[in-house]
């Protein structure tokens, strides 16, 4: 459990620094947030996944008579 | 008187430096354990010049000290010393020296036959026999000095390093016959030691008589031994002539025994034996005033040893044969189960009270946390692996790529751990407190004592 503990911490480490990395030469090449989501809207319709998530939770609801 | 004095004082300190010198072959400890007894004479006796003529000259002192002296065989040489049944030996006495100077004589012996190998340095026999030959010749009377007894009080507290440093020295001077360089080597431990050795106590060699009825050395006396010394040194005389006549054999204990019984003084004998008990290492440590000698130690130790070695494997054996008979046959019953404590109603009862009510709520609590936790992680990675999937939409700026990889892998990186802690609160926390709580419960039933 210790060993596995530490390749995973390890890993993980590794992993938050090079997105870390990433995401600060992102925003150092003038990276846009609005143009990203006009790109991801484009593709996904999030209204209708937004409304499915919605109608999911509601029924988890009812079968606690909630 | 003053000059004289002086010159008495310069004689002595020229003496022992002559002494420490030519004993430089012995190991530290024995050298300086002589040294010291030889300046104990010194200081008891007021006439230096009478210690000087009973000792001899520093040659004969020292070829009387070496013969016979045996390198200790641990370098260090501290329990050496400890060997409380090791007797002071006089260096001019009687026989004691001899008998463990076969076995180096022997080892000499068998070196100056060796081919090719040349002998430059006397040896002890040799060196003897030219101090006998000057001192017959010059007709001096054995003093009493050297023979005295080994009562002698400053000798006397001198123990075993000056029997072993004897036979230490016989060893080492043997060992110069093949090396030309003196006495200054380092003795070097071997296996031929005395006891191993010791059938060339057969015949003592001429140097054993000559030793013992050496007169009191006179300065002429000694000039012309240390001349003969020299001459023999000069011309290469071959050592080990008298004892080219005594034929070193195997060890036996007759031949000890022989030896104590010539030797006739309880401390040879107690050298001997002391030999004797260092191998047999459960022998008792044997007096000088014990009659019984060596051999005889010996010979009972080979009457009580055998049925002893030989009754002790036959029992294991027998104790083992049966064990294994037992075992096979099936004879040795099984052992029976610990009956386990029957269990306690009432504290079964509160247990289980105690275990639906807090416990069932309890248990669903913790699960339900590690189920959160798994839930958390398991978002944050998918939620990372979605963020990484936006950077194959399509997007035409680098960096907006850039920081979508970057943010998902940031997600992602955090999710996978939650996921593990997850795991491991669920195994060690719930699953691993509600083994303890069972355990300790049924303990608690069981009536057994709480273990800490």
């Amino acid at each position: 459990m210790r060993k596995a503990w530490s390749i995973i911490f390890a890993i993980s480490l590794l992993a938050l620094a090079l997105g870390a990395v990433m995401f600060a030469l992102a925003l150092i090449m003038d990276a846009d947030l609005v143009r990203i989501a006009e790109t991801v809207f484009a593709n996904y319709d999030l209204a209708k996944v937004i409304v499915a998530a919605r109608d999911a939770w509601a029924n988890v609801l009812a079968v606690f008579g909630l | 008187m003053t000059s004289l004095s002086e010159v008495t004082t310069i004689d002595r300190q020229k003496y022992v430096a002559e002494l420490g010198k030519l004993l430089s072959g012995m190991a530290r400890a024995d050298r300086e354990a002589v040294l010291r007894g030889v300046n104990a004479r010194f200081d008891e006796a007021n006439d230096d010049d009478a210690v000087i003529a009973a000792l001899g000259s520093p040659t004969f002192a020292a070829v009387s000290v070496l013969r016979g002296y045996t390198p200790p065989e641990d370098s260090d040489g501290e329990d050496y010393y400890e060997e409380e049944t090791y007797q002071y030996v006089e260096p001019a006495g009687a026989s004691q020296p001899d008998e463990a100077s076969a076995a180096p004589e022997a080892e000499a012996e068998a070196v100056s036959d060796e081919p090719g190998l040349v002998a430059p340095e006397e040896t002890p026999e040799s060196l003897s026999d030219a101090i006998e030959e000057s001192q017959s010749d010059t007709g001096a009377v054995p003093d009493t000095a050297p023979d005295e007894p080994e009562e002698d009080a400053p000798f006397e507290a001198e123990p075993a390093p000056e029997q072993d440093a004897i036979d230490e020295a016989a060893y080492e001077v043997s060992e110069e016959a093949v090396a030309p360089e003196p006495v200054s080597d380092a003795p070097e431990a071997e296996s031929g030691e005395p006891d191993d050795l010791y059938p060339g106590q057969v015949a003592p060699e001429a140097g054993v008589e000559q030793l013992s009825d050496e007169p009191a050395a006179t300065d002429e006396a000694d000039a012309e031994a240390e001349d003969a010394v020299t001459e023999a040194h000069e011309e290469g005389v071959e050592p080990e002539k008298p004892i080219e006549d005594v034929q070193p054999e195997p060890d036996t204990g007759e031949d000890s025994v022989e030896a104590d019984t010539r030797a006739g003084s309880g401390f040879e004998t107690i050298d001997l034996g002391l030999d004797t008990i260092e191998v047999y290492s459960d022998a008792p440590t044997q007096t000088p005033e014990e009659p019984e000698t060596a051999a005889e130690a010996e010979s009972e130790y080979a009457v009580d040893e055998p049925p002893f070695d030989a009754g002790e494997p036959e029992a294991d054996y027998e104790i083992e044969s049966s064990y294994e008979l037992e075992e096979e046959e099936g004879f040795y019953p099984e052992p029976p189960e610990p009956e386990r404590p029957k269990m306690r109603g009432g504290r079964v009862f509160v247990c289980v009270l105690l275990g639906l009510v807090p416990g069932v709520p309890v248990a669903a609590f913790l699960v339900l946390l590690a189920l959160a936790l798994l839930i958390t992680g398991a978002a944050l990675a998918y939620a990372g692996g979605v963020f990484i999937s936006f950077a194959f939409l399509g997007m035409g700026v680098v960096a907006d790529i850039l920081l979508t990889v970057g943010f998902g892998l940031m997600v992602a990186a955090i999710g996978v751990p939650v996921i593990f802690l997850a795991i491991w609160f669920f195994v060690r926390c719930v699953v691993g407190l509600f083994n303890k709580v069972f355990e300790r419960a049924g303990a608690w039933c069981r009536g057994e004592e709480r273990e800490q």
